[in-house]
């Protein structure tokens, strides 16, 4: 009866015994195995005493006392003998052996459970063989051995199989076993978290085995372009993230789980905003001064974007960092390649798993606006400071004391509190099947992930389908389609995006009328009101369906010969409509306006991007003795086709009905375009490796672009790599225990960049939008908006590689370093041209700038006991240096010149405060003398006209005050795992990089608006030191202490917990009872704490231009895997 | 083999698929005309043409209209940031964004009309229909952007065809070379356009010719090359041969709001407008609600007191002497064009019409207590409610705390619309100044005849003042002090005033000191309610005197000195510098090309 309440036996078909024991066994130490129920702790105390108790009874008791599982079947029970004993405080072991002291019966502790089985006729003292009868045994001698893992610890319960047979042994307590082998037959050792050894039994007769930890690491393939590589033979530098690593983040998105994983990847969330809250991603720096620098993202061999997909699709993130990995890319690679791969299933029988989690966001960060009453002493303070008479009276700001605000004539409103949400719920689900069979094979993932914004009507959905599928037709062809769907919406306020509500909610000013005392709307400021903004004023929507098509196929027509051909379609919807509804305000119960005065407004447009791909390809591989060598040649065409049109109307006069058609048909206007451009490419590879210890990789494309002139259009891209495997010369043996795996690799090579925003720079254009009101009736217009140049071609870059791998300490260390030199010329660039030309620059390719750095990832994994553990460490650094510009430069508050790194803060040396009259009298100042008083920043004069200080602070005196590029970017993952519990945290942190607050976001009374309390410390006779100048209402921004100056450069450096994730797996005892195979519950935290120098209420990551901002989220998430 | 076959052609058919799309894969066109060749057509041109006319639009601050943001760089108006006028040295450095896109939009349209005539070259003997009116109206709309090339910047890089690469590094040509160019050019453009054009929006002849007027006005004024009569003598004659071909609107209200601007008689005076519409994708300014009230919209702009005091009493004499002058009230018994651009103190202010039920403010104009009275549509009863220009968060901006005591009406009152997204236009050029830069020109060259006195008046009769004087006629100083201060009165807000103060050469005693405003309060009661000052207790000393000098009464410069502190102050740094004559060539150009040289004194 025990079998039939257990339902485990019973899914494993253990019920009815009639299979050969041997086989059972085998089958319940795989699937024990599988189950990764850890080893147990002998030493616990029990006591207990049994007189003439059946067998059965007594492991039931042993169960319940000690939660330990038994493995047996009824038939077996049948024969024990009753059973006594006392024991006080004795171990498991000795109730273990009390028990089964008198019986026919044996047992053995695999992982956790406890497996009864008949003794053998002939036992040997040490082992408890299950080895039967079924097969006879004629020539066989008993071998015996010792299994240890690598500190020599003996390893209780590995399998010991005979290599294509069903017999085989498990270990002992000690680690011993006992079996009977012919000299011919092979013994398979494996143990869960171990590598699987194999050992010809020959004339041995004792054995004494070491088993490896199995991190997988030598024989870890990587994707590659266009294949695959054996991590040890790479000779480029590229890194692999697993899409389990991913999931475990529970990042909104894939760019964000990225963060952090790749050592010389810069990942950087500027934004919390559901939907839009992707990473920028640079792969080694920024890799051009004004074309695209974003990374060639491909999935599965088609350009995408890795935010669309549901992560647990993923099987591997290749990131291609090195000219030589990337050059087979050719053209599109000049910011490095992420290749992103998805689960496709094995030969395997039906699995479903689940996946699923939900959370709640909270900013990060957010700052502290002032009461009603700080702010109307701050502006009398501001208003004394500029001799003028104070706004608000102390009458005034004794009542809001003393009466407070009643919201009709005197206001107070919190705006950040009124509109910015405590927490925002988001959840996830995600269920994945695969199946396969020898003939066809199939992957099905469907995911839906949710997330609400910080504010009203903001939210975000996306819904994804993918289905992979392989078919293997004959020996020769292999076929397959993928189909990729996914929809996606996001939901904003129709009137005002939901960076200007935020930025709105935090300066705003508090005696401004936000919701009236009889529940109306206030004015706010001049009727814009953003609690109305965010809650009434309309929705915007973005539904933006996307389907990717691919069908593909491989033909062997000789062994080692493999004919790749595919075609791809991505079809990129997007629909987007929004309805302004106006509403009306308020203010002492009088109607003040309706806000906006343009009245209601629809618009609907659509957008599509279609893309298709062909691809055709051959690969060949040729071994002869120690020379391997693998040839790869192929062509591929890109087809990129966009078009949009958009209509809108006004005066939606019945509520309700709010179609375009229902609208004032003379408010009516449409709009549309389109554009295309295709490239054409020929790309080839030759690997070659001798003895597996020299390898050497060649590649070249030709590219050419629709995008040039014709003369101008093809471009080559060559690399070579080469790579030693130091660990497999000779000379290397001794250290060989040490150091499973040295290698040394270099590689040269060149990439091109295209991707410019104009689409045809080479063509001088008259182009439409330059319409004039005759008659008061909107008529056509036309105009040359840039200059041409027929000349304009591929923007380059080369890049040498240096790189080291070691693999030490029994693969336990990983240690992969790299050191790299980026040259990127001919840059797609504008130069200034003088304003007085009338038109904007041309596109010239001119310049070139340099990125070097370095990339260092050390991984530890090991286990101590029970519990598995491991540390990644990355840390990377990049520096970029415009080499040459012709002399030029660009200038703002960033300025890109040569000798520096792009886009380098420039402007003045803040050196403290002006504490008297007297400084000022004796110091140059900025602007005009008569305006400036104590408490105003005081900046250096640097230089003038001549090359010298001249006396005077103007643009002479800027200089570098810093960079906005992150350096000495770093993570560190720790992970254990113990009984089920795991555990992970992970830190991420940027060690350089500097940020420039300004605008609304940083300085007090800035055009109308606020403060924020920790402004409230500013310069006055009695704090010389404060953080802030003299208080000064900046009615129109040109108050000379907000000029940017190093008074406003903040480090951005940070350090924070990024992820931290406690998980519990249930053990499988419990869950087979439920016909789970796997339970895993968990509790998870992103940006959990931050250490920044960053202005209060700003996270270090977000960009904050002007006090625009989404916030990021700080997320706690729980969340379930199932497997059935 | 037959394995080899199949695989064959699988190879081959996708080959050769590659292949033969591959052309079409490349050979992509762009989606716009190409430039070369197109100003072969009329519709070429009027399209082309139309792009200039767009290139007008330009809103140096939240949809203003250039016009209006001049004049408030004069002492005639304030921005509400104290001493930041750009046109008395504020933030008037070479770095300063504004001047920066005022020069780079003039020479967008100096760029698109160079295309179009450059372009229309070789097909002008076969170009048929308006091709030449339309042609004419380009290098009439390049002539106005030189026209405030030279007036700002003074010596200016000058192209007459598309500028190539090697004039990147060109020097700046002669204001007075610059100025040559555009009256012959003007003239010639002339013969090919219509007295008025037949679609509105459009310049035309009398435009081409007003134009040719006030550039030659310009370098009369500032006497370019030494030739000031001579260009005098153009303003004259060119201003002439207007008068009669248009004549004025009966009713000077109308020409600043949609419904007056739709009646025939505004459309004759209208020369040259920016066009504002509600149709279709709609084109609006936000004047009206930039410049109100803070019951209802933003006080961003503000008239000054100068102004104010500038216009005369009914009786055609200035405040300082006439005796229907009263401080306590000082828009009775005015130049009705006074009350007709301001608001003040106690007047009904019309906030907002939007035309249906909904949306509409009346209230009265408050200028010392935390309450005003509010007009409810819906009862018919006048309600006391928050006075929002004194007590709120906006405040600190209103025409209490930033201004001088008034607001503007011009531009603000409107019937039909909205104010904050107003469509009506904006006037680049009208009749009236055409009769005035006539009856300058002519004082200027000290012919004053009855024509000149004639010109004057019909401009003043239509606001309903006193023809000239007698004691003035034959006086070229008194009718030179007259037609200043009509041009003031009359045209303030439309642009002109930025040139003429720099014509006249003012602007070291117009900006000498702060701007003073209306008489302060002096007490309030502990409600916050005014008890005593203000205009309640305004005495009759409290004239101004406009005679601290010749210059002063000459120019109607007003001195606050004998009662300022009882006065309203604003800009108490106001300063004057007579590099700011001219704006500084902006820095970056001076980057990119150092042989233009900076004016100066920058």
């Amino acid at each position: 009866m025990t079998f039939k309440r257990n339902p485990f036996l019973r899914s494993w078909s253990l019920s009815d015994w009639r299979l050969p024991d041997a086989k059972k066994m085998s089958i319940l130490l795989v699937v024990l195995s599988l189950l990764r129920i850890n080893a147990f702790a002998f030493g616990q105390d029990i006591s207990l005493s049994m007189k003439n108790a059946s067998l059965e009874k007594v492991l039931k008791t042993l169960k319940k006392r000690s939660g330990y599982q038994f493995v047996y079947s009824n038939d077996l029970l049948a024969k024990a003998n009753p059973v006594s004993f006392d024991i006080t405080n004795g171990t498991i072991d000795q109730v273990l052996a009390a028990t089964f002291e008198n019986q026919p019966l044996t047992y053995t502790v695999i992982e956790g459970a406890i497996v009864i089985k008949p003794k053998t006729v002939n036992p040997s003292p040490a082992a408890k063989s299950f080895e039967t009868t079924t097969v006879s045994v004629a020539q066989q001698n008993e071998v015996s051995g010792i299994v240890r893992d690598d500190k020599g610890k003996p390893l209780i319960g590995v399998s010991i199989l005979v290599k294509g047979t069903q017999r085989g042994v498990t270990t002992d307590l000690d680690g011993k076993f006992t079996l009977r082998a012919e000299p011919s037959d092979v013994l398979v050792f494996s143990f869960v978290g171990f590598i699987t050894q194999e050992v010809a039994v020959g004339s041995k007769t004792q054995f004494d085995i070491t088993l490896a930890g199995d991190n997988k690491t030598l024989d870890e393939v990587v994707v590659v372009g266009y294949g695959t590589q054996k991590r040890v033979n790479l000779t480029g530098a590229v890194q692999s993230v697993k899409g389990d690593d991913l999931m475990k983040r529970n990042a909104t998105n894939t760019s964000n789980a990225l963060q952090g994983l790749v050592p010389g990847v810069s990942v950087t969330q500027p934004s919390g905003r559901p939907g839009a809250d992707g990473a920028t991603i640079r792969v080694r720096g920024t890799g051009s001064l004004n074309s695209n620098s974003n990374p060639l993202v491909l999935i599965d061999g088609v350009e995408g974007d890795m935010n669309y997909i549901d992560p647990a699709s993923i099987e591997s993130i290749s990131v291609l960092k090195d000219a030589a990995s990337a050059s087979i890319y050719g053209s599109r690679a000049s910011n490095g390649v992420i290749l992103i791969t998805t689960k496709r299933a094995g030969k395997e029988s039906m699995k479903v798993t689940y996946n699923g989690y939900v959370g709640f966001n909270t900013p990060t960060a957010m700052p502290d606006p002032l009461s009603a009453i700080e702010y109307m002493e701050a502006i009398n303070v501001a208003r004394a400071n500029s001799d003028l008479a104070p706004q608000y009276s102390d009458q005034l700001i004794q009542d809001y004391r003393t009466l407070g605000a009643d919201q009709h004539t005197r206001y107070e409103t919190d705006w950040r509190k009124l509109i910015i949400k405590d927490r925002a719920l988001m959840h996830n689900h995600s269920v994945t099947l695969t199946t396969g069979t020898e003939k066809f094979r199939f992957f099905g993932n469907v995911g839906l992930f949710s997330q609400d914004g910080s504010i009203a009507n903001n939210d975000y959905k996306r819904m994804t389908m993918r289905l992979n599928s392989d078919a293997q037709i004959n020996s020769w062809l292999r076929v397959g389609a993928d189909v990729n769907l996914r929809s996606a919406k996001t939901r904003q306020p129709a009137l005002d995006s939901p960076e200007g509500i935020i930025n709105k909610a935090t300066t705003f000013v508090p005696v401004f009328s936000g919701i009236n005392a009889d529940g109306t709307w206030g004015y706010g400021q001049n009727g814009d009101n953003p609690i109305a903004s965010a809650e009434v004023s309309g929705i915007n929507t973005s539904l933006s369906p996307e389907m990717i098509l691919k069908g593909f196929a491989t033909i062997t027509p000789v062994k080692n010969l493999d004919i790749l051909t595919s075609y791809s379609l991505r079809q990129l919807t997007t629909n987007s409509d929004y309805f302004v509804r106006p509403y009306d305000t308020y203010e002492g119960g009088v109607f003040k306006t309706t806000y906006p005065s343009s009245g209601t407004e629809k618009y609907e447009g659509w957008s599509q991007l279609l893309t298709k791909q062909f691809n055709l390809q051959a690969t060949y591989d040729l071994n002869v003795k120690n020379h391997n060598v693998k040839l790869l040649t192929g062509i591929q065409t890109e087809d990129k086709a966009s078009r949009y049109f958009g209509g809108s109307r006004k005066n939606y006069n019945f509520p309700g009905f709010e179609d375009l058609d229902h609208g004032d048909v003379s408010t009516s206007i449409a709009s549309g375009s389109h554009w295309d451009w295709g490239i054409f490419s020929q790309f080839n590879r030759i690997n070659y490796s001798f003895k597996d210890k020299y390898l050497v990789e060649l590649n070249g494309r030709w590219d050419a672009s629709s995008r040039f002139m014709s003369d101008y259009r093809w471009g080559f891209f060559p690399s070579a790599s080469i790579g030693w495997r130091i660990s497999e010369e000779n000379f290397f043996a001794p250290l060989k225990s040490a150091v499973d795996n040295l290698k040394l690799r270099g590689s040269y090579g060149t990439l091109g960049n295209q991707d410019i925003y104009s689409y045809y720079p080479y063509a001088a254009t008259i182009s439409p939008g330059y319409g004039y009101w005759f008659e008061k009736n909107l008529t056509t217009g036309a105009a040359q908006s840039q200059v041409a140049n027929e000349k304009i071609s591929w923007e380059k870059s080369t890049q040498v590689n240096i790189g080291l791998d070691a693999d030490v300490l029994r693969s336990r260390l990983n240690v992969s370093f790299d050191y790299y030199v980026r040259n990127i010329s001919d840059l797609l660039q504008q130069f200034p041209i003088p304003i007085f030309v009338g038109l904007s620059s041309p596109w010239e390719n001119a310049g070139s700038m340099r990125n070097k750095g370095w990339d260092l990832s050390l991984v530890w994994r090991d286990r101590i006991g029970e519990v598995k553990y491991s540390v990644a460490a990355n840390l990377s650094d990049v520096k970029n240096e415009v080499v040459n510009l012709y002399g030029k430069e660009y200038v703002g508050t960033q300025i890109t010149r040569e000798g520096d790194p792009i886009g380098s803060w420039y402007g003045y040396v803040a050196q403290g405060y002006f504490q008297s009259q007297e400084e000022i009298d004796a110091s140059p100042v900025y602007g005009a003398r008569q305006n400036v008083r104590p408490g105003y920043i005081k900046y250096q004069d640097i230089s003038g006209p001549e090359g010298t200080p001249d006396g005077v602070i103007d643009a002479f005196d800027r200089t570098i005050i810093g960079n906005p590029a992150p350096r000495y970017e770093y993570s560190l993952n720790l992970s254990a795992e113990w009984k089920g519990f795991d555990i992970s945290a992970f830190f991420q942190g940027v060690g350089k990089k500097d940020i420039f607050y300004s605008g609304y976001g940083a300085f007090p009374f800035y055009i109308g608006r606020s403060m924020f309390k920790h402004q409230l410390d500013y310069w006055t006779e009695d704090n010389r030191n404060a953080a802030f100048p003299i208080l000064l209402i900046d009615g129109s921004g040109t108050n000379p202490n907000n000029i940017i100056s190093t008074h406003w450069v903040k480090s951005g450096a940070y350090g924070r917990l990024k992820n931290l994730v406690i998980g519990y797996t249930v053990p499988s005892r419990l869950t087979q009872k439920i016909n789970l195979n796997r339970l895993r519950v968990y509790a998870s935290g992103q940006n959990l704490f931050t250490i920044s120098n960053a202005y209060e209420g700003y996270d270090p990551e977000v960009s904050v231009s002007s006090g625009s901002f989404y916030p990021v989220m700080k997320t706690f998430t729980f969340g379930l895997d199932i497997q059935f | 083999m037959k394995l080899k076959h199949i695989i064959c052609s699988v190879v081959s058919a996708s080959l050769l698929l590659s292949a033969s799309s591959c052309s079409d894969l490349l050979d992509k066109e762009p989606n716009n005309y190409s430039t070369s060749g197109f100003y072969q057509s009329e519709a070429a041109i009027r399209t082309g043409l139309t792009g200039v006319y767009s290139g007008l639009y330009y809103n140096p601050a939240y949809l203003l209209p250039f016009p209006v943001m001049l004049d408030h760089w004069t002492p005639l108006a304030v921005e509400r940031a104290e001493n930041t006028t750009i046109g008395a040295g504020g933030a008037l450095n070479p770095d300063n964004a504004t001047i920066r896109n005022w020069w780079s939009v003039l020479f967008t349209v100096v760029a698109r009309a160079n295309s179009i005539l450059k372009g229309s070259e070789p097909y002008l003997d076969r170009l048929g229909g308006s091709s030449m009116q339309y042609l004419a109206e380009t290098r009439v709309l390049r002539a106005y952007a030189y026209y405030n090339l030279i007036s700002s910047f003074g010596d200016i890089p000058f192209f007459t065809e598309p500028v190539s690469v090697d004039q990147y590094n060109t020097t700046r040509t002669s204001k007075v070379e610059v100025l040559d160019f555009i009256l012959a050019d003007l003239a010639k453009a002339a013969e090919d356009l219509p007295w008025t054009a037949r679609e509105r929006g459009r310049v035309d002849k009398a435009v081409a010719l007003g134009l040719r007027a006030r550039a030659a006005l310009l370098g009369g004024s500032l006497n370019y090359g030494g030739k000031g009569t001579e260009y005098f003598r153009i303003a004259a004659e060119s201003a002439k041969s207007v008068i009669g071909q248009r004549s004025l609107a009966n009713n000077y209200d109308d020409l600043f709001n949609k419904a007056g601007q739709a009646k025939a008689d505004v459309r004759n005076e209208m020369l040259f407008e920016l066009m504002y519409s509600d149709q279709g994708s709609r084109n609006f300014h936000y004047i009206g609600f930039g410049q109100v009230s803070r019951n209802y919209g933003q006080t961003g702009r503000h008239p000054s007191q100068l102004l104010a005091d500038t216009y005369e009493c009914i009786d055609g004499k200035r405040i300082d002497e006439s005796p229907l002058y009263d401080p306590k009230n000082p828009s009775q018994n005015r130049d009705p064009r006074f009350r007709m651009t301001l608001w003040m103190h106690g007047d009904t202010v019309q906030g907002n019409t939007t035309g249906t039920d909904g949306g509409r403010i009346r209230f009265i104009l408050e200028g010392f207590n935390p309450t005003t009275k509010f007009y409810n549509f819906n009862t018919g009863q006048w309600e006391e409610g928050v006075n929002a220009d004194i007590n709120s968060g906006a405040a600190w901006t209103s025409f209490v705390n930033a201004g001088m005591g008034y607001i503007w009406r011009k531009f603000s009152y409107e019937t039909q619309e909205s104010i904050n997204a107003q469509t009506c236009n904006v006037p680049i050029m009208r009749y009236a100044e055409v009769l005035l830069t006539y009856a300058e020109a002519k004082i200027e060259l000290n012919e004053l005849d009855e024509s000149v006195y004639d010109a004057i008046n019909q401009v003043r009769a239509r606001a309903g003042m006193p023809g000239v004087s007698e004691d003035r006629k034959g006086n070229q100083a008194k009718m030179r002090q007259l037609v200043r201060r009509e041009r003031k009165v009359e045209l303030i807000m439309e642009g002109l005033h930025f040139v003429d103060m720099r014509r006249w050469d003012i602007g070291d005693i117009t900006n000498a000191g702060p701007s003073y405003g209306y008489p302060v309060a002096t007490a309030y009661d502990e409600n916050g309610y005014i008890t005593a000052g203000g205009y309640m207790d305004a005495t009759p000393d409290m004239v101004p005197n406009f005679r601290l000098s010749e210059k002063h009464d000459l120019n109607d410069v007003a001195s606050y000195e004998a009662y300022k502190h009882k006065l309203k102050v604003r800009d108490v740094n106001r300063f004057w510098d007579p590099k700011f004559q001219l704006f500084p060539i902006p820095q970056v150009e001076l980057d990119r090309n150092p042989n233009l040289g900076q004016n100066n004194g920058y």
